[in-house]
This record gives C-alpha cells, structure tokens and sequence, in this order.
C-alpha cells in the first residue's frame, strides 16, 4: 500500500517538472513577409497626422485618447461628424478599427487613409463631397487606426506587456511578451474545445491571462460600453475576406441572413469573399465576436489584400486597398441608420442546440408536459409521501421523542 | 450533549444545508446546458443511486458513533483512517472558505437591490466589475457573511442552528415559488418551459451528461462533505435516519427544480431574443446571476421586488449551507476536547483569513483564485464519498445496512438494492467520474496542464489533494490521537 502510494505521489509531484513545449507560431501557416517599409506610417507619424486633421477641421473632427498602452502610447480615435464634441443620440455611431495585430500595416494605413480622405471631401463641391457630407452631418463615426500601437511600433502581432504567470507571486514568464488582443474579447473567451495554443503564453495568439486583461482591450471595452455602435469594421490582414460573427462556433449567428445581407453589399465593393469567421479557423475571445454577442453590433472582420500582399505590402498596394475601402467604409456608415430593414431572426438557426425545442406543435407541448409532470411527480410526490410517513409515525412515537 | 429539539428541525437544517447556491444558479444552467428533460433524468438517476444511498451511510454513522467525521472514521473504520475525516472535515472547511465570498456578494447585491441600486438603466456589466475589482467591498461582505454564520453555529444546536433553519427554509421556498410564479407569468415563459424540460435525447448518449448531472447532484445534495455525519450525532436515539435521507435528497431536488422554473423562464421572457437567452446561458455562473439576470429582472414593472426575493433567497439558502460547513469542523474540535465557543471562534477567523485569497486576486473582472479553489475542491467530495463506502465495505455492507440502517427506529425499510448501490455503483460511478475530470482538466489545456500555476490544469488539482491527503495521512495518528468520546 506504502508503495503505491509512493509512487502515485511521485508521478504527481514530477509532472509539473516537465519542460513546456516549445511555443509554436499558431500563423505558421501563413507566409510572413517581414520587411520594413520605410513609407508606412509610424506610431508618431500617424499621432502628428491626426492632429493636423483635428486642428484644420476642427468643426467635424475631434480626436481624443481612449486609454494609454504599457509603452506609453495613447490609443487615438477620431471622431467624425458634425458638432465633433457633443454626443448626438439621433445620429447612429459606427466604429472602425485597425491594427489589433501590429504587424498587419495595411489595417491602419486604411483608416489613417479614410479620415483625411473625408476631411479634403467634406469642403469639396463635388458628387463625391455630396456624399461625405450626408454620411458626415448624419452619423457618427469613431476610427480607432492602432488598437495596438506598441505592436506597430514593434512590428508584431501582439502588444508588448511581459505576460505573468497566474497566481498570487505573478512572477513574468522568461522572454514572453505580449497578447494577441483579438483574441482577449470577454465573450466566449477561452473555450475552443479542444483548445489551440492560444492558452500558451509564447503563442502568437495567446489569448491572455483572463478575458480584458489587456490596456488596449479594456479601453475598447469601456469606449465601445459608452456608445451605441450599430455597425462596426475590424480591419486585419490578409486573405481578401469579409468574416462575420461566429469565430467560436461553426453554428451561424442568429442575423445570419442580415450580416451576409451587408456584407454582400461590401463585396459588390471590394470583391472580397464573405464568410463566416469560423469557417477560415476558429477563434474565442476575438473583438467581433464581443461586439456581436455582447453589445449588438454588426460586427465585421475585413481581411485586407490577398496572400501575396501579405501583412506588409509595396505602397502602392496600400493605396489601392485604400481607395476601395474609402468606399466600404462610407457603405457602413450609409446603411447603419436602417441595417437590412429590420433585425432578422431566423427561427430555424437559433441553435442546434434547440431545433425543435421551441416550435408550437402539439407534441412539443406534449412531451414538455409528460416531463413536467413526471420529474415534479417523482420530487414532489415522493417528497410528500416522506413527509406524510414522518408525520405518522411521529404521532406514533410522539411520547418518547419528546424526553 | 445537545439534541434537535424536534424531528422538523433535523429535517430543516439537513435540507438548508444541502440547499444552497448550488440549486439556485448552478443547476438552472446546468440542466440547461445539457440536454433539459435528459440531463434531469440523469439527475434524478445519481439522486438515487449516489447521493441518497450516501446520505442513508452518512446519516447511520453519525448517529451510530456520535463523534464528527474524525471520530466516525477512527471509531467506525479504525485508528489507521481518521485521516479520511480529517479530509471530509477539510474539504468542506476549504470550500466554505470560498463560499463565503460568494455568500458575500450575495448579501451585496441583496443590499443593491433593496437599496434602489438596480433599475432599468443600471448597466449590470459595470456594476459588477466594479464591484468584483474593488476588495474593501468584497472583503468586507465576506466578513458579515462570515459573522453571520458564525453567530449561528456559536448559538449551538437548538438556539442556533434549528431556528434558523425553521425559519429560513419554509421562507426560501416561499420566496422561490413567488419568483417561479412571476416567472411563469411572462409572456414567453413557456419556451423557457420548453428549453428546461424537453428532453433533447441525443445528451443520454454523451457522457459528459452523465458526470455532469452525477457532480451536481452530490454537490448539490452536500452528499460526503460529512454534513450529515454531523447532524446525526445530535439524533435522538430513536431518531430515523433512511426516510431523513430521502426527505434531505428529495427536498433538494424539489428547491432546484422550483430555482430552475423561476431562472430560466426569466431569462427566455425577458431576453430580446432566443438567442440572447442561448447567448446568457452559456456564459458562466456568476455573470448569469449577477449581471444578466440583476438586469432583466428590471425590464419589468415589479420585477425589482422579485431581485429583492431571488436575492434574499439566495443569502438564505447560501447561509443554511455555511452554517452547517462550520458545524462540522467545530464538532470535530469539540471531539478533541475544545468548547463550542472555542471552536467557532477559531474557525471563522481561518474561514475569513483564508477566505482573503478568493476574495481578493481578481484577474480582470474574473475572481481566478476563487475558480482555481471551486474547481480544485469542488469536486473533491466525491473522494469523501467513496472513503464513506470505504468505511462501510470494511464492516461489512450488508452487516452494516443490518446493524446501523434498519435498526428499528427508521420509519421505513432499506433493502438490498442498497448493497448493490454501495458495492458496484460506487465504485463504478467514482472511477468514470474521476477519469472524466482529469481527461476535462487535461485536454482543456493541452500546452498547460502540468503547469500547476494553470489555475484550472491538472496540476493544480493533483498537487493540492496529494499534498492535503500526504499531510493527513502523516498527521493520521495525531489527529485520531485526541479523540474524546
């Protein structure tokens, strides 16, 4: 018996002395062009642009910080609309975001691309300033160019905190920096079953410690928590496609119909090809997901530029995906005031979960009952058949339990 | 030593204890996670073949040796074994130190809502992050919980625990059947109906259905945490023990039924959509009660009245199971020749300091120290439960169903079927459970699951029970040594 249990208490205590596998690259699968462009915008470069813009345009663009990095760098969104500095509640509010990963160049050049875009055509007398300024004077739109400006400035995927080993020392693991922040979204975060190596601290999709841990994922969370967006564009790179919502599940959204709705019309524009995000491969804890889930936004991922642009592109590549998506972001914001009519339910993908639970027909209503009955039958009726017998046989007994 | 002063208060505390958090939010998402009308069959399958049976075991022991789950096992299985006791007895001190954290945000937002705090443009989400990162709040809410229940279990048996138990159970369920009522008077509740109660049947075929509903059960029905041992040493000698177990396991079944009615047909009435409703199901424990739920209760006229009961209800059935976690880890230091005074001092002021760590590391807005212990401990008592069949195979099973169980006094009779329970299923069910458990802890973390600082890894689990059972078994003389009878 000795024995055994020896041997039970060395294999326990011996199990965590096993070196962790060595961290493997999650994107291994894709080609990675790391080279530096010296004409991409740098953190610094954008920040002196934006403020120009917001200086010169002061009457439709506001620019402000939504949160401070662990390097110091703020997280910049602009703000365009008229009257840029009051809260116009009529006005329906749509969000664009780039650089989650940083390393992904053309998902701010976009946006840094679209604000001074619409600053120049706001003034202009033209079909195309006709339509700026309706989408302008009309709604709200809010771009966030680098979610993640530490990792632009680094170049990588993911910010650049040192992640800490969980528990009360919260000492950091050896030469580990960084969480993939769209994977770090509090909705159904942390359950791909089984699990790819976003668990893995080294991963270059590591989801993070817990759900919003990270600085820039949290300002989203709040800056997202005080509007009400109704649309929203989350731009990466590459594989030319528009993903909807779900990234951690094959089961399709309850919108279905109206996200593929939209983003058909995106297509019609930039030609990319839509899915759902889970079909590419399956994420937990990614912004659109949130966005979706969460706080009801249409919720899309775009794709920037094909496999061979990569994440880092020549510029006039840039300039191209630019000028199309100029388009695509105005089509966002154009529709947002009546999104495909009305909210589509479609009754038949709620869940598989549920086929059939909630159809009215007789035997559903049948079956709900023959359950009802039999487990309160079994509970209930053997509860008070105890009670009936102990009521009994305590006036049986009732003199002697009372000494 | 002190005796229940009635039948009806034995009956009431053993039922509080096993009422607790568990049938309020845990089961309502469990069953309806897991197949609806299928995984309640399987429940009320485990309600039979594990935690009655156990209870039944328990329940006999207790009153039998007269001393707490130290004393029973060192009188009942031998000097070699106290130190299974000393593991029941820790394994439920551990969990109520984290109980009473949870315990405390439930007085919080009982406060909350009486208070006015929650209305219709209260932004739950927030609300709760705030509070769960703010650690005077939490700290101080775990200490009246823990206050709370100490006062009770320091009043003693009849002052104490009995009243409180009379009082509080016949309310709780009042107050579930008012928040079951107004739940089915929705519109809409009925697809809530539909959702709990149809089975979807291809969830039999699963076994995480099965050791899901078995987890749940035992948890739910505070089966091997030594409660009953506990509360049949103060059994009058003519008291019954086999229908107290049935009224215990049945009673809890029937709160979790009523607790089931009232969360989930909220939840599909008042969500915008279908989907909402799936969506909030499938989100943990703690944002269902304390973000979704706080929320769509406010979407209603007078819905504010049914927070207040849900969540007085909640500290109710939260606090009778608190209770009775302390009463069985100060019976053993009154075994061992402490005052009742004593004792209850000295294990709510461990049950507070200890309690710290789960009140306070929060990693974002998720209390991680806390699920590292729920998931460690929480499943720790079915352990507790096979060392019970243990205790009971080395007498004998049919001797012991003979001498202890059908002893004259029981209003009704336990059969065989018993035996066979306690001889092929326990085991059974034990191994398949276990293997399950460590498979999940496994495969959930296939880059970290050695890694003990994972909080919900295999690790974790593995070093805390084999360091917790090494120190008792070193410990296995000592702690048997003291034993007063």
């Amino acid at each position: 018996m000795k024995q055994v249990f020896a041997l039970i208490i060395i294999i326990c205590f011996s199990l965590p002395l096993i070196p962790p596998a060595s961290p493997v690259d999650a994107q291994a699968h894709y080609t990675m062009v790391i080279e530096q462009q010296s004409t991409y915008h740098s953190y610094e470069d954008m920040t002196a642009e934006l403020m120009n813009a917001a200086k010169n345009a002061p009457d439709i663009v506001s620019l402000f910080s939504i949160g401070t990095t662990y390097e110091g760098r703020e997280i910049w969104v602009v703000k365009i609309s008229d009257n840029p500095n009051t809260d116009e509640p009529d006005e329906p509010d749509v969000l664009y975001m780039g650089a989650h990963h940083g390393n992904e160049k053309p998902s701010y050049e976009v946006l840094i691309y679209f604000v001074n875009y619409v600053v120049e055509k706001y003034y202009e007398n033209s079909k195309e300033g006709n339509r700026v300024r309706y989408v302008v004077n009309n709604r709200e739109m809010y771009i966030v160019p680098m979610v993640n400006p530490d990792g632009v400035n680094a170049d990588e995927r993911k910010n650049r905190e040192p992640n800490y080993m969980p528990g009360p020392m919260h000492n950091p693991y050896p030469n580990c920096y960084g969480v993939d922040l769209n994977r770090n979204y509090d909705y159904m975060w942390n359950i791909i079953y089984p699990p790819s190596d976003t668990a893995n601290p080294y991963s270059n999709t590591y989801q993070g410690e817990s759900a919003f841990c990270e600085l820039e994922t949290q300002a989203v969370r709040d800056f997202v928590g005080s509007h009400d967006f109704v649309i929203s564009l989350s731009y990466h790179t590459y594989s030319e496609l528009i993903l909807y919502p779900w990234g951690y599940t094959p089961r399709p959204p309850e919108d279905e119909a109206l996200f593929i709705d939209i983003a058909n019309g995106i297509s019609a524009i930039n030609g990319y090809e839509v899915m759902q995000a889970s079909e590419l491969y399956l994420t937990s804890g990614d912004a659109c997901d949130w966005l979706y889930g969460e706080k009801n936004v249409l919720a899309y991922t775009i794709e920037l530029g094909s496999s061979e642009d990569g994440h880092n592109p020549p510029m006039d590549r840039v300039l191209n995906m630019s000028e199309t998506h100029v388009y695509v972001n105005l089509y966002a914001a154009e529709i947002a005031d009546n999104p495909g009519g009305e909210w589509v339910l479609r009754e038949e993908e709620i869940s598989e979960k549920a086929e059939g639970i909630f159809e009215d027909t007789p035997t559903s209503f049948a079956m709900m009952a023959v359950m009802i009955v039999a487990i309160f039958g079994i509970t209930y009726g053997g509860l008070f058949k105890c009670f009936r017998i102990a009521i009994k046989s305590e006036g049986k007994k009732h003199g002697d339990m009372e000494k | 030593m002190e005796i229940w002063k009635s039948r009806w208060g034995l009956i009431f505390a053993t039922m509080g204890a096993a009422i607790g958090l568990g049938n309020i939010w845990r089961f309502p998402k469990e069953a309806a996670a897991n197949g609806g009308g299928a995984f309640m069959i399987a429940y009320l399958v485990f309600l039979f073949s594990w935690s009655i049976p156990l209870l039944i075991a328990e329940f006999s022991l207790g009153k039998k040796v007269r001393l707490g789950t130290i004393g029973v096992f060192k009188v009942f299985a031998g000097k070699k074994y106290a130190f299974m006791g000393a593991w029941m007895m820790l394994v439920s001190v551990i969990v109520s130190f984290y109980y009473a954290v949870i315990m405390g945000w439930v007085i919080r937002y009982f406060t909350v809502a009486v208070t006015g705090g929650l209305h219709a443009d209260t932004d739950t989400s927030a609300l709760w992050a705030d509070f769960i990162t703010s650690p005077a709040q939490i700290v101080f809410f775990q200490f009246v919980a823990v206050g709370i229940s100490a006062y009770v279990v320091y009043k003693g048996i009849r002052k104490g625990i009995e009243i409180v138990n009379k009082i509080l159970i016949p309310m709780l369920f009042v107050l579930l059947f008012v928040a079951a009522i107004w739940a089915l008077s929705l519109p809409g509740a009925i697809n809530g109906l539909k959702f709990l109660f149809i089975p979807r049947w291809e969830y039999l075929g699963s076994a995480e259905t099965w050791v899901r509903a078995l987890a749940q059960s035992a948890w739910s029905c505070s089966a091997g945490f030594g409660m009953a041992i506990t509360y049949a040493v103060y059994m009058n000698k003519k008291e019954d023990t086999s229908l107290n177990a049935f009224i215990t396991g049945l009673g809890d079944a029937a709160a979790a039924l009523i607790a089931g009615i009232a969360v989930i047909c909220t939840v599909f009435a008042l969500s915008a959509s279908t989907g909402e409703a799936l969506g909030i199901l499938e989100e943990g424990d703690t944002s269902l009660a304390f973000v979704h739920l706080a929320r769509l209760f406010t979407q209603m006229p007078g819905g504010i009245f049914i927070a207040i009961i849900f969540f007085l209800a909640m500290a109710f059935a939260a606090l009778t199971s608190m209770i009775s976690g302390f009463e069985i880890a100060v019976r053993n230091f009154m075994d061992h020749g402490w005052s009742r005074h004593k004792s209850v001092t000295f294990i709510s002021i461990v049950t507070f300091l200890l309690g710290l760590p789960s009140a306070i590391i929060v990693s974002g807005n998720s209390p991680v120290f806390l699920n590292n212990q729920d998931h460690v401990w929480g499943t720790a008592l079915i352990i507790s439960g096979l060392f019970v069949a243990f205790a009971v195979w080395k007498h004998g099973v049919s001797r012991f169903r003979d001498e202890l169980i059908n002893t004259g006094y029981n209003d009704i009779r336990i059969g065989a079927w018993w035996d066979f329970v306690i001889i092929v299923l326990f085991p059974l069910q034990f191994i398949v459970l276990m293997l399950w458990y460590f498979h999940q802890s496994i495969s959930m973390h296939p880059g970290t699951w050695f890694n003990p600082l994972e909080p919900t890894g295999f690790a974790t689990i593995a070093i805390q029970w084999v360091a917790v059972i090494l120190a008792l078994i070193m410990l296995n003389n000592w702690i048997g040594k003291k034993i007063i009878k």
